[in-house]
């Protein structure tokens, strides 16, 4: 049942040379807002990368479709509110996950050992200050590795 | 970036602005939110269930609908496609944002066609948010396009080129 009220127009009309917030203030006034959640934030993904450790050692060899998108979709979330808040080798890490994940479905496979590496990659990421900018790196570009060479060794099968 | 958007020259006057967000996730909503009251929004809507974003548009005349179809399934989708081709509905102009963050293979092809108006890759920067919201206020007349600005627009973001 669709009340009676007034036609949206979309966001256009409130598209302004004169009135309302310049750039500059309406970011740093949206910056402030988003700082409060800083610490609710923080605690919330170890949270989830706790979330993400239990799942990955639940689910099947080879899990269900089911299963496979609720490791996809926790790994996506932590990957969806890391970088605001300047997390970003757990952006990096979790954002790796996904992306194997997306390899592996849709080449129809299963690799628990590959997944249980990104996996404690994210875990290790949350505490990313306690790991030297070298040594993300160098996580990084093994995970990296082991993606390009899942790739490679399927296509070679094919 | 626009030379607009650069200099700051154009403005987002929001007060009297109303908006939607629909996101699964609670903590990307007070994200948001906290964004969105930022830039002068007042009225924000939010709701975590498609349902209830469906009574919510079915009552009160929404601006701008934000949402992340992630973990909607069909329904979420299904939300883009009915307020867009209900060409009665006193919403059916406000523009729909897509907000998601590393989405699955079927999920894009969804995304593709759902006729949303925009796509913003999770996480994002404030002033991202501020940039992509301008440049869809200037897309007037192209709704429904999924169009993306490519000098604004990183389809890297979250390793998904949608264009």
């Amino acid at each position: 049942m669709v009340g009676s009220f007034k036609r949206s127009a979309g966001v256009s009309q409130f598209l302004s040379a004169t009135d309302g917030l310049d750039r500059g203030l309406a970011v740093y006034m949206a910056e402030s807002g988003v700082k409060d959640l800083r610490q609710d934030a923080l605690r919330e993904v170890i949270s989830r990368t706790n979330n993400l450790a239990a799942t990955a050692s639940a689910i099947g060899d080879p899990p269900t479709d089911e299963e496979a998108q609720q490791l996809h979709d926790l790994a996506n979330s932590i990957f969806s509110v890391a970088g605001t808040f300047e997390l970003h080798f757990l952006a990096k890490t979790s954002r790796a996950l996904c992306e194997l994940l997306n390899i592996l479905s849709e080449r129809g496979m299963w690799r628990r050992d590959i997944v249980q590496l990104h996996c404690d990659a994210v875990r290790a990421a949350r505490d990313e200050e306690t790991l030297h900018q070298s040594a993300q790196e160098e996580m990084l570009l093994g995970l990296e590795a082991t993606r390009a060479s899942l790739q490679k060794s399927n296509e070679g099968a094919r | 970036m626009p030379s607009e958007l650069a200099g700051g020259s154009l403005k987002l006057d929001f007060r009297r602005a109303s908006a939607l967000v629909l996101d699964r996730d609670l903590l990307c909503i007070q994200i948001l939110v906290a964004m969105l009251n930022g830039f002068g929004l007042r009225s924000i809507a939010r709701y975590q269930e498609v349902a209830q974003a469906i009574d919510g548009l079915n009552s009160r005349t929404i601006d701008i609908v934000i949402m992340d179809p992630t973990g909607y399934g069909d329904k979420g989708y299904g939300l883009v496609s009915w307020l867009r081709s209900s060409s009665a509905h006193p919403n059916h102009g406000a523009t729909v944002v897509l907000a998601t963050g590393y989405p699955t293979v079927k999920a894009i092809s969804h995304m593709k066609t759902c006729t949303a108006d925009f796509l913003i890759s999770k996480p994002f920067s404030t002033a991202t948010l501020f940039d992509r919201l301008v440049w869809v206020a200037q897309q007037e007349g192209k709704r429904g396009q999924m169009l993306a600005p490519g000098n604004v627009v990183s389809t890297t973001g979250s390793g998904v080129d949608l264009w």
